[in-house]
């Protein structure tokens, strides 16, 4: 990870990946902790199809909140803490693995339905 | 005022205003720098917000990144409200 | 030599897949109606895929980030949203398109409804995707589509009136509004969107490093280069058997008469079972192309080589797509009329998701040297101003011919 870089530029709507190389979403928004006047630090990540109508202009936000959800967590948000991020590069790797973090979760349990079919 | 926590969306949203008013652009990105275990935030990269923007395009890669009347201090910034920045007179 | 022979493997699948049900109506009406005067449309928009192409497989082998991670990337959540909505759009357009096209072939080799063909192509796509491997899908299908080249053989059968075909070669001054839908068309048909979101995502699924740089270039110049010589084949054909006699093709049969009149029963079935691969090679493609997008923008794993319960939402996801691209047959619009629609509408969304992939070739943070050289940056911008172009002109001509109906 570089010492000095911009949220937007590098960091934000990057893939996340896990220690095992399991994509597990995007950096769909930015937790940063602190006020005006004290230091602001990145307390998290944030993903999950419940950060997209924070980023959507408000003219549409009623519509994309119908769509995609409100920003429920444990939900349709899950918050990656900022220490279980190992590297910001391509991608954001994870030093733990997505199950671990309740990330993809989707994923995970649509994956018996399709183990027991042939082939799959 | 004890923790906050505020989202990188509302800050990208916000227009940013001077203490007297005088409209100074809006948020396009929120640089960081290490400071041991953490990430703190140095500063605010302000802008106009041109059609390109407003189109959603990222800036073009940095360098030498941008001027430095184009980066407004974290310690400048007075307060955040639910529609703007409020940010010190500029000396 | 094992190295050598698995590339040209690759570009000579390449070469069988370039056609789509898209290329075979617009080529073979465009010579019909117009003879070889629309010729340059098809190196126009053959050399622009190579460009496209060229550009999203180097981006993948340099950055590892396919076309729609470089968009979601570049714009971000909500302008990346309304990009990921058009192109799911026009792609589920072109999908239908595809599985009607299937569907229409296998009526002309047995006697059946066409929702029957229409369920069955898809349930037979499905199965053939969820059973073979990547590789063997892309083989499967492009070598298949090679018998296609009856369509050239059968050009340079009847001799073709080789002056009349050097002033094809040129766009004609005085022309009608239909002859600029047909080029809007012809190089719309060649450049596809969906082709490249396939094609960037393989290349990523396949791990290219920047050691595969010379094959990506090889795919993009060999592979759709001679691809497009089959569509050239389609329109020359065209121009010497039905122009002269008033012919419009307006059913998929009616194209397959162009091998059949020089070479009879074997050059019919040789046509038929080429539209068969080369049309549903693109259901295939187009399918994953939608999978693909929707995972890589929301960021959920996906890929053919992760297994169905790999990557289960991205199985959903192409799975979706195909009873979605059933449902719009169901509803008895007519594939052909279908195609060109998706034909059209793809060209009109295609600048959104040209001009990311080439801000990123050229950004040489992202690609170090293998950013743009002096003959990608100067084809890269040419290419983007003429893909706004035919853009901005696809939808007034669509209008004004009444979707070629004249």
């Amino acid at each position: 990870m570089d010492d000095r870089f911009d949220l937007v530029y590098r960091l934000l709507d990057e893939q996340i990946v896990d220690v095992d190389g399991r994509r597990c979403g995007r950096v769909d928004d930015i937790e940063l902790v602190g006020a005006p006047g004290e230091p602001l630090r990145i307390g998290g990540l944030l993903t999950g199809r419940g950060t997209y109508a924070a980023r959507i202009p408000r003219p549409f936000r009623g519509l994309a909140r119908t769509l995609f959800g409100a920003d429920v967590r444990g939900a349709t948000v899950q918050r990656v803490p900022w220490p279980e991020v190992e590297d910001v590069r391509a991608t954001v790797s994870l030093y733990g693995r997505a199950v671990d973090l309740a990330l993809g979760r989707d994923d995970r349990e649509l994956q018996r339905p399709f183990q027991r079919l042939p082939g799959g | 005022m004890s923790t906050d926590v505020i989202k990188l969306s509302h800050l990208l949203e916000l227009a940013v205003q001077d203490e007297s008013g005088r409209s100074l652009g809006h948020v396009h990105d929120v640089r960081v720098h290490r400071a041991g275990e953490d990430y703190v935030v140095e500063g605010l990269i302000i802008g106009r917000r041109g059609l390109f923007v407003r189109l959603g395009w990222r800036r073009a890669p940095d360098p030498a990144p941008v001027s430095p009347h184009d980066i407004l201090a974290w310690g400048d910034v007075l307060a955040i409200e639910d529609d703007r920045l409020i940010v010190r007179n500029a000396r | 030599m094992k190295v050598v022979l698995r590339i040209a493997l690759g570009i000579i699948a390449a070469i069988g897949g370039f056609v789509d049900i898209g290329d075979l109506v617009f080529n073979t009406q465009a010579g019909a109606q117009f003879g070889y005067t629309l010729m340059w449309a098809v190196p126009i928009g053959v050399v622009g895929i190579g460009v496209y192409a060229e550009m999203s497989g180097r981006v993948a082998a340099v950055t590892k980030r396919p076309v729609f991670d470089v968009i979601r990337m570049r714009m971000g959540l909500s302008s990346g949203l309304v990009v990921l909505v058009a192109s799911l759009f026009v792609n589920l357009l072109t999908l239908s398109a595809e599985i009607g096209g299937v569907a229409i072939v296998l009526q002309l080799f047995f006697d059946a409804p066409f929702t029957l063909f229409a369920l069955l192509g898809a349930l037979g796509l499905i199965t053939i995707i969820w059973f073979t491997p990547f590789e063997g899908i892309e083989r499967l299908f492009g070598y298949g589509g090679l018998t296609l080249f009856v369509f050239v053989a059968a050009a340079l059968h009847e001799q073709p009136d080789w002056h009349a075909v050097g002033h094809g070669v040129v766009p004609e001054a005085p022309s009608s509004t239909l002859y600029w839908y047909f080029a809007v068309g012809l190089i719309a048909a060649a450049l596809m969107p969906y082709e490249v979101y396939f094609y960037s995502s393989g290349g990523v699924e396949e791990g290219w490093t920047p050691k595969d740089l010379l094959v990506n270039r090889l795919n993009a110049i060999v592979g759709y280069g001679i691809g497009g010589v089959l569509s050239l084949g389609l329109m020359v054909a065209a121009a010497q058997l039905f122009e002269p006699a008033g012919v419009e093709p307006d059913h998929l049969g009616t194209v397959a008469l162009l091998a059949q009149i020089p070479y009879g029963e074997t050059g019919l079935v040789l046509a038929l079972l080429g539209m068969l691969f080369a049309i549903g090679g693109a259901a295939v493609d187009a399918s994953f192309a939608a999978a693909y997008s929707i995972a890589q923008f929301a960021g959920w794993e996906w890929g053919k080589y992760r297994r169905p319960s790999g990557a289960p939402r991205f199985t959903c996801a192409w799975l979706l797509f195909f009873a979605l691209g059933l449902a719009i047959l169901m509803t008895g619009i007519d594939p052909l009329d279908l195609t060109e629609y998706s034909v059209v509408l793809s060209v009109v969304a295609l600048p959104l998701t040209y001009l990311p992939v080439l801000l990123i070739a050229r950004d040489r943070t992202f690609m170090g040297d293998y950013a743009n050289g002096q003959i990608a940056r100067v084809l890269g911008w040419l290419y983007f101003v003429i893909l706004v172009v035919v853009a901005l002109a696809a939808i007034p001509l669509l209008l004004a011919t009444n979707a070629g109906g004249g």
